[in-house]
This record gives structure tokens, sequence and C-alpha cells, in this order.
């Protein structure tokens, strides 16, 4: 769990040997990133030309094909750049604040908490049904995530990694139990929810980029305000505290800060898995552990890879029917992580 | 000694709140589960027992009956509906544990039936305890528990979920077979198609050619009933919209899930809206697009709301009556009687 610890002097050099590819890495995955962008401003039952796109981007008229282009397409690759960066970055948090290379944002039950309250809000707590689902979703998230903090501070001991992602895993698996006991009991109702379960940006509009956007901003600034934290935490925590930092703080903090990212590209998208946890991993194994460069990298390289999963997703199932691109990075979420474990390039 | 202790029965503290927690969810999650229990009342309708073995064909096999059954569970709405077309009422109903998931005239003719739970997860230990003479199960849903459900009683499989009307209305034929009321039920079945047929008439030559849709809008999804569904089918039958405007491979799922560019794009001149969640379903979002007003339903005002229940979950013979009662009274506002036409034989 402390690895970094024993491995600082070797930690020094790749920080300072791979933060020369940091510049490569950013125009590389950005370039790939663009390019889904574009290719998904593409796709769609209508053929729309170019210049429709082109337009429809930037300068939309009332056409229905540069609307569409406007109001379909371009919030939809938006939404899924967003999502991926918010649940990468969430990710990076996660594994920092943990210390724990299996680290990712639903540790921090945020995918339960939002899957039992949406569950709950179209089954038995049918008062809730008012609300949309990106409240219902964030206010889950945030609930769990609470109940995780709560939950890993009891007993003596503190604040330690090993008591919050067990606490995390602990929570999880049981907001996720109770979820699935409600959804039995009501698999009429709640068998709808399966695609929303599955995490995806098919239904993005620009209504749910304007309410999320601050929340996204101010906790990807935050999070690049804990890069320094979070570079002395990886020392372990002996040698933070040694060296005069709030351990417990820096936890609260980034706990806040993986709650405010991962809980509002849940509350748009649905529990998508497997991001937060492979993309810190990407990045890491591009620039080395200076959160200071896996931070930004992280999200760039999460937005590109939601991107095309969303892209992959058009292409699976019948053409004229939508399926979840939440699908897609369950499918490559899982061997990219075998990949990555396999070249043991893993490290917290 | 007293620290750990006390930290021994904050943790005690804490798994029993938690206990707690997940008991009265799971409790308040099935409360509704709780409906009467009471005996069932035979029916005593049934008709002249036949001493004769006879074999009916379903779906996924034949079913070889002793006499007329007169305990039956019914694990579909249609098919409560079709038994309750020909004087019947099953002991048992797969009700999903709400009683109001069955439309009102027809819930009215069942009452004291008992309970058998989900129609997805039907519970086999109380259709057991209703010692029924015979399980009409869905072809699709419950394909799975046939075995099961043979262990308990003669059970047959007929078309309901996921078919279009020709085929719910073969699965009325077929029951008519199995309760020993064939002359009443292809009456039953004669009206059912001359009520259509009266419903038809109404409906201007010109809207055969207008594309209806079928949408069943959650809070998370937009799904598109296809022209291999119920509804749509039924619509088709009375001379609304080519419903074909999606076309799914045949025996893939008909329902099919669209964002706004997809119903831009197929652009229905009709619309006909299950809303199960109003104000906070993804067609409420849809509608609030300026997308919205480039859809001809939308622009020419004919997107209707529909009663889920009815529209989407309930396809029996009086169902598919009332639905396309409905639908020539939205589209037109005139009121076609429903009431049973006189025919001798069918």
């Amino acid at each position: 769990m402390t690895s970094m610890a024993a491995e600082s002097p070797s930690t020094r050099h790749r920080v300072l040997g791979r933060g020369r590819t940091f510049p490569v890495a950013v125009a590389v995955i950005g370039a790939i990133g663009l390019a889904g962008f574009v290719w998904s401003l593409s796709i769609g039952p209508e053929h729309i030309s170019l210049a429709d796109r082109i337009h429809g981007t930037f300068a939309p008229d009332q056409s229905a094909p540069q609307l569409i282009v406007h109001l379909v397409r371009l919030p939809r690759a938006l939404e899924a750049a967003l999502v991926g960066a918010a649940l990468a970055v969430a990710g990076t948090v996660m594994q920092g604040i943990t210390l724990n290379p299996l680290g990712a944002p639903e540790i921090m039950g945020v995918n339960a908490g939002a899957a039992l309250l949406v569950t709950l809000s179209v089954t038995v707590a049918t008062s809730m049904s008012g609300e949309s689902v990106l409240v219902l979703a964030y206010a889950g998230a945030a609930m769990a995530a609470v109940f995780v903090f709560g939950f890993a501070r009891l007993g003596r001991g503190g604040l330690s990694p090993m008591r919050l992602a067990l606490a995390g895993v602990t929570v999880t698996a049981f907001l996720f139990a109770l979820m699935q006991g409600i959804f039995i009991l009501h698999v009429e109702t709640a068998s709808t929810l399966m695609f929303w379960l599955v995490g995806g940006v098919n239904f993005a509009d620009w209504h749910n980029i304007h309410m999320i956007w601050p929340w996204l901003l101010g906790g990807s600034l935050a999070a690049m305000l804990l890069a320094a934290p979070l570079n002395v935490l990886a020392l372990g925590d002996d040698m933070a505290q040694g060296l005069g930092q709030n351990v417990a703080r820096t936890r609260v903090i980034g706990g806040a800060v993986v709650v405010v990212l991962a809980g509002a590209a849940v509350g748009i998208a649905g529990p998508v898995a497997f991001l937060g946890l492979i993309v810190p991993h990407i990045a890491r194994s591009l620039v080395g552990v200076n959160h200071f460069l896996v931070m930004p990298l992280s999200a760039l390289t999460g937005a590109s890879l939601f991107v095309w999963a969303d892209v992959g997703s058009r292409y699976i199932g019948a053409a004229d029917s939508q399926t979840p691109s939440g699908l897609v990075t369950a499918l490559i979420g899982a061997p990219i992580f075998i990949y990555l474990a396999r070249q043991q390039r893993m490290s917290s | 000694m007293r620290k750990e202790y006390l930290a021994m029965s904050r943790w005690r503290a804490v798994v029993a709140v938690a206990a707690a927690i997940s008991l009265v969810t799971l409790l308040a999650a099935g409360a509704d589960a709780s409906v009467s229990r009471s005996a069932a009342t035979f029916d005593p309708t049934c008709g002249k027992a036949r001493a004769a073995d006879r074999t009916v064909d379903g779906t996924l096999g034949s079913v070889t009956l002793h006499g007329t059954p007169k305990r039956i569970v019914a694990l579909e709405f249609s098919f409560v509906d079709d038994l309750v077309a020909v004087g019947l009422k099953p002991v048992g109903i797969a009700d999903d544990n709400n009683p109001n998931s069955i439309i009102p005239p027809i819930r009215a003719k069942v009452a004291g039936y008992t309970s058998v739970g989900l129609r997805a997860t039907p519970n086999l230990e109380t259709i057991a305890s209703l010692h029924p003479d015979l399980i009409i199960a869905d072809a699709t849903r419950d394909a799975k528990i046939m075995n099961k459900l043979n262990a308990i009683a003669p059970t047959i499989a007929l078309d309901s979920l996921q078919q279009a009307y020709l085929p719910n209305l073969h699965s009325a034929i077929v029951i008519g077979q199995l309760v020993n009321k064939c002359g009443a039920m292809r009456v039953r079945v004669q009206q059912d198609k001359l009520i259509m047929a009266r419903i038809a008439k109404v409906v201007p030559k010109s809207y055969a050619s207008k594309r209806a849709m079928f949408v069943v809008s959650d809070k998370t999804v937009f799904n598109v009933h296809s022209s291999l569904a119920y509804t749509p089918s039924l619509l088709k039958a009375i001379g609304i919209g080519e419903a074909n405007i999606v076309k799914p491979a045949k025996g893939a799922n008909p329902y099919i899930v669209m964002s706004l560019e997809d119903l831009v794009s197929n652009n229905p001149d009709i619309m006909f809206v299950a809303d199960y969640f109003p104000g906070t379903a993804v067609i409420d979002g849809y509608q609030k697009s300026p997308l919205w007003g480039t859809v001809t339903a939308a622009k020419n005002k004919q997107v209707y709301n529909v009663n889920p229940a009815l529209w989407s979950k309930a396809r029996g013979l009086l169902a598919g009556e009332l639905i396309a009662q409905q639908a020539v009274h939205l589209l037109f506002h005139k009121f076609v009687s429903i009431a049973l036409p006189k025919v001798t034989s069918a």
C-alpha cells in the first residue's frame, strides 16, 4: 500500500525523467480524443453534411440538421468528454488518498448510492419521483460517500487508507445489496432502469451540462490544488505527517473532491464502470507518478477514452436502437486493466 | 479494557443500525406486496365438464387436460382479460404485487383472486398452494420456468409479452379450448373483430399512411414500441398509421430505445405517449428542446398522453378494444361504443 515510500529514489527519477514525455502524451492523447469527438459529431441516423456539422457546432441556424448537431450530438460528445475527465480525475484522487492502486470513485460508494436512490425513486419512494435523475443520483452519491467516511472514522486508528478502502467496499456492497433487494421486489418498474444502470450519455442535453459544469470545474481545480499534498501523501502516512502534512484533512478534502466529480458524472451518465480505475494507471504509465502531471493527463485520457467508448457504442446492437455507452467502458476496461497488471505498471 | 469495550459496543451499535436500516428498507420495499390472500372461489360458469382427455397446443408445446380446469392461475394480464371474456375468474394472478396493475373493468371481475407475485418472477410456492388445475404462462417470459410450473400443474405457454395483436387474439382462442368454452371464445373473438371494424370506420383512409408511434417514457429511457409489439399492430388493425416505422429483426426485442435525433429522424405524424413519470421522464426533456418543434406530431399537436397500464401492459381482448376506442377519441373526438355486438355463431 505504501510501495511508493520504498521506491522513492527511483520514483524521483521517474517523476523527473517521465515529466518530459508529458507534452508529447498530451498532444497525442488530445489528438486522439479530438478525432473521436469529431467522429462522434458525424454519427447518427440523419446524414448531416460537413458544413452543417461545422455550423451546427459553432453557430447553428434554425435548420433541423444544424439543430441536431448542436442540441443532440454536440452535448453528447461534450458530456462524454466531461464525464470521462471527471471520473478519471476522481479516480486519480481516490488512488492518491487511499494509496491503493485499486482505488476508484466506485469505492467511495458513489455508484451504489446513486443507483440506490434512483431505484428507490421509481419504486417505493415515488414521492421522490418529482426530482430529476441528475439530482437523485448526485444526492445518492454524496450520501453514500458521507456514510463511507463516517464508517471509516469509527473506532480507533482514525482515517487510515486501509479503513477507507474497507469501509468503501463494505458500504458499496451493502448499498448494492439494498438496491438489488428493492429491484427484485419491484422488477417490473425497476427493469426500466437497466439501461441507465449500465451508464451512458445517450440522452445527453445542454440542460444537464449547464447544471453540472460548475461542479466539474470546481472539483477539477480542487483536485489540482491537491496535487502537492497527494505527492507528499504518496510517501506514506508517517512520512507525510513527519513533513507536517495533516493527513486526515487531505483525505477528507480528497474524498469531497471525489464526491463532487464522480457524483456529477454519475448524475448525468449513470454508474459508468472502470474509467476511474484504469485511466490513472494509463496516465501514470506515461508520465510517472507526479500528481501535477498525472491529474491533467488523467482528465484528458478519461475524456478521450469515454468519447471513443461512446463512439463504439453506436456500432453495437441494432442500428436504430441506442446502446448504453457505459457498456463499452465495461467491455474494454477489464482487458486494459489486465494488460496493465501484466505489464506491472500499476503503482499507487 | 473499558476503551476496548466501548469501541466494541460502538461497532455493535453500527452493525445493529446497518442491519436495522437494511431490514426497514426491504420491509418498506415489500410493504405493498401484501395483498389479500383470501381463499379463491370456484367460478360456477365453467360449462359442462368433459370427461375425455384432450390435448391443446400452446406456443412451447402442448398440454393434456382431464376434464375442464376450474382453478386457473394466469401469469399475464391478457390471459386474465381473456378468461374474464368468457365469464371465468382465475384463482391466482401474477399482478406485480399490485392489484391496480390490472385495468379497472377486469379488476372488478376478478375480485378475490390470490396474487402470485411478479409477472417476471411469480411465486411458485403461492401458485402450488392454490392447487391449480391449469397454469397459463407467457411463452417469452416464463419459458425458463416451464418445468417448475409443470411440476405444480398442467401448464401451457401462450403468446402475450412482446407479441403483436393477432398472436394475442390467437392466445384467446387457445384459452377457449383450454377452458372448454371454444364456442363462447370464438364468438367473443368475432365480437372483438366486429368492434375493431366499427372503430376502424371512424378512421379516415388517409390515416393508413400516417406514421404513428407508441412510446413508453420513463425516468431513464425513451422506448418506442415497434410494429412487432402489441399496441402499434393494434392501431394498424384499425387503420391508424403505418406502424412499421422501425423494423427490428423478427424475433428481436420489439422495443427500441431512441435518442432525440432518432425521434427526429423517424419523424412520426402521431405520437401516443405512456409517460410513467410526467415532468421528469426522458420525453419531458425532449419536449423542452427546440428540436421537438421539428417533429411533425409535435408541430401538428398530435402528441397524446395515454394510460401506461392499459396501453403498454394489458394486451387482452377488452384492453385492446379500450385502446382502440381511446385512440379514435383522442384523434377524432369521436366516441365509439365497444358494447358487444350480437353474434349468433362464429
